[in-house]
């Protein structure tokens, strides 16, 4: 094994372990099971490793924990997490990881990245481990067969979320997949892909500086065509290299650059009530260019509308007014009232976005992600 | 907020900029459960007095916050009308404090101290595909192209209004767009001619 892929099982190694960090989410619609992350770094030390390594890479984590680390979900760690009722479960992320590597390389040619990994994370994640996981569990606390049923239920939900998390993971970073799963061509990125996402990113900060329309239909909300920039980004540039401007877009703001509407810049913005839609540009780019590419049939003007209300609107929103919750201490209802003042204008946008790129192809049909 | 860095030799200017990013992480995350607004209060006390410490220049900034103005009225505005003004002042007050707080780092930082700052972060990620020097080629070129095609769009703004006498509106940011696409392939075209993907391997 050479020094690199040395790296990476311990990279996947400690990524498990600092998924276990990760706060439990308690989801209400789950009747409060919880879920925790860490399965999650063991499918995807499967995917992106191959089924050996990324057993390696889980056993290492193993060995971390059985000497003592509280690295196990929860702050568990030492020899009693090996004689506890979840054992079958640690145990099994060993052939978990397999499994998912497995898969991957069995299916991901012929799949695609993110739907073989999506298939990878829930054989790895969730049958093979609930298969090891539930026997051990119902033996050691020698319940009936029927609460190990409703146990594998109350976990699916989890199970297919985090599935999809390890498909998208596999789809965004597909150049450093174990197997070759990328339609065509090369491993690392084109120049011109780099200074495409990079002058993209440039284009969302230069909307950002653009005088604010008052529309008078919004109710004198001021409206900045960034976020306009975003659907854009996502229609124009397709999912993948879309998301990536917007990252990009963020990472500069964030290092001080004052390139937000309004001039505003640095890591304060982060931190405001909004900052959640700003996190949101990046889910709302790659679920435009995702909505894009379904919707290849449709005329383009539709289309492009369209995919900028599900993503621009839909998935912004639903990381924005959660954070706006949570940051300003309010319910989901009442964030949700205090952000309603910006979908006329967010509407508009969109509508707009269509028009945009209906002329944008005419002009250069080559220009949009999907006309090649 | 209302813009980054500015020069400056103060007693923050030379804490390194990785400790501060550390430092304001683990502020944020320690602010996060304080229910008590006397502590907050303080805090925010706290940091206007950095605020000070750092001259006029700084304090000038803390008008920057008027952006946010509207949306703190609706957020108190709302928590008013659930009948708990203590909650809304609460998250009024945290919501400021970590605001001037972050800003006082990125006020106080140079976006290359920033950038070395996170290289070491950049490079646990490159088992993942993430190659830091084409980022910081890729963080380099937005920053060089926002004024570009700044001019570039107020150019095609002016033409406009000389040959229709109206306000642009949306119609000129296609064409925008694709001339700024068809920019980029040269730019990636002259990278390339200079030898970029080369050394890049």
């Amino acid at each position: 094994m050479d020094l690199r892929t040395l790296g990476r099982v311990v990279f996947f190694a400690a990524l498990i372990a600092a998924l276990g960090l990760v706060p439990r989410f308690d989801l209400p619609m789950l009747g409060g099971v919880p879920i925790t992350a860490q399965s999650l770094g063991v499918t995807l030390a499967g995917v992106f490793l191959g089924p050996r390594n990324g057993a390696l890479s889980a056993l290492l984590f193993l060995i971390g924990v059985g000497f003592g680390f509280p690295i196990l979900a929860g702050g568990r760690g030492g020899f009693d997490v090996f004689t506890g009722p979840t054992v079958g479960y640690v145990l099994g992320f060993v052939p978990g990881a397999f499994v998912a590597g497995w898969a991957m390389e069995r299916w991901g040619g012929r799949l695609g990245p993110f739907m073989g990994g999506t298939l990878a994370g829930f054989l790895g994640g969730y049958v093979v481990l609930n298969l090891i996981g539930i026997p051990v569990n119902l033996w050691l606390t020698g319940r009936g067969l029927g609460s190990g049923v409703d146990l594998a239920l109350g976990l699916l939900a989890g199970g297919v979320v985090k599935a999809l998390v390890t498909g998208l993971a596999a789809f965004l970073f597909r150049e450093s997949l174990a197997t070759e799963v990328q339609e065509g061509g090369g491993g690392d990125m084109e120049t011109r892909d780099l200074v495409r996402i990079a002058l993209f990113a440039a284009i969302i900060a230069a909307l950002g500086l653009l005088p604010k329309f008052d529309l008078p239909v919004a109710g004198g909300v001021p409206i900045t065509a960034q976020s306009m920039g975003v659907m854009l980004a996502g229609v124009i540039l397709g999912a993948r290299q879309g998301a990536l401007a917007v990252m990009l877009f963020l990472f500069v703001v964030a290092l001080g650059a004052p390139l937000l509407a309004g001039g505003r810049g640095g890591l304060g913005v982060f931190f405001g009530p909004g900052g959640g839609f700003l996190i949101g540009f990046v889910p709302a780019a790659y679920a435009t260019g995702v909505m894009m590419d379904k919707l290849g049939r449709t005329p383009l003007l539709i289309a492009a509308i369209f995919a900028s209300v599900i993503g621009g609107i839909l998935v912004m929103y639903a990381f924005g007014i959660p954070w706006l919750a949570w940051k300003a201490n309010l319910t989901l209802l009442k964030a949700f009232y205090a952000s309603t003042v910006f979908l006329p204008g967010d509407l508009l946008k969109a509508v707009a976005v269509g028009f945009i790129a209906e002329l944008a192809s005419r002009a250069a049909p080559q220009a949009l992600a999907r006309g090649r | 907020m209302i813009a980054g860095y500015f020069e400056g030799r103060s007693w923050l200017h030379r804490i390194w900029p990785g400790v501060k990013l550390l430092a304001l992480a683990a502020v944020s995350v320690a602010l996060l459960p304080v229910q008590d607004w006397r502590l907050l209060l303080a805090c925010l006390c706290l940091c206007l007095a950095a605020y000070a410490s750092l001259g006029q220049q700084a304090l000038r900034r803390i008008a920057g916050l008027r952006a946010f103005l509207p949306l703190l009225a609706i957020l108190f505005g709302l928590h008013l009308i659930s009948g708990d003004p203590l909650a809304g002042f609460v998250a009024v007050i945290r919501l400021v404090l970590m605001v001037l707080l972050a800003d006082l780092v990125s006020m106080t930082t140079t976006m290359q101290g920033m950038m070395n700052a996170m290289m070491p972060v950049l490079r646990l990620f490159r088992p993942l595909g993430i190659n830091p020097r084409k980022l910081a080629l890729a963080v380099a070129l937005v920053i060089r192209f926002v004024p570009v095609l700044g001019a570039n769009w107020e150019a095609r703004q002016e033409a406009w209004r000389a040959r229709t006498g109206r306000k642009p509106g949306f119609r000129l940011i296609a064409p925008f767009i694709v001339e700024t696409l068809r920019l980029g392939e040269q730019v990636a075209e002259s990278l390339d001619a200079r030898g970029f993907r080369r050394e890049g391997r």
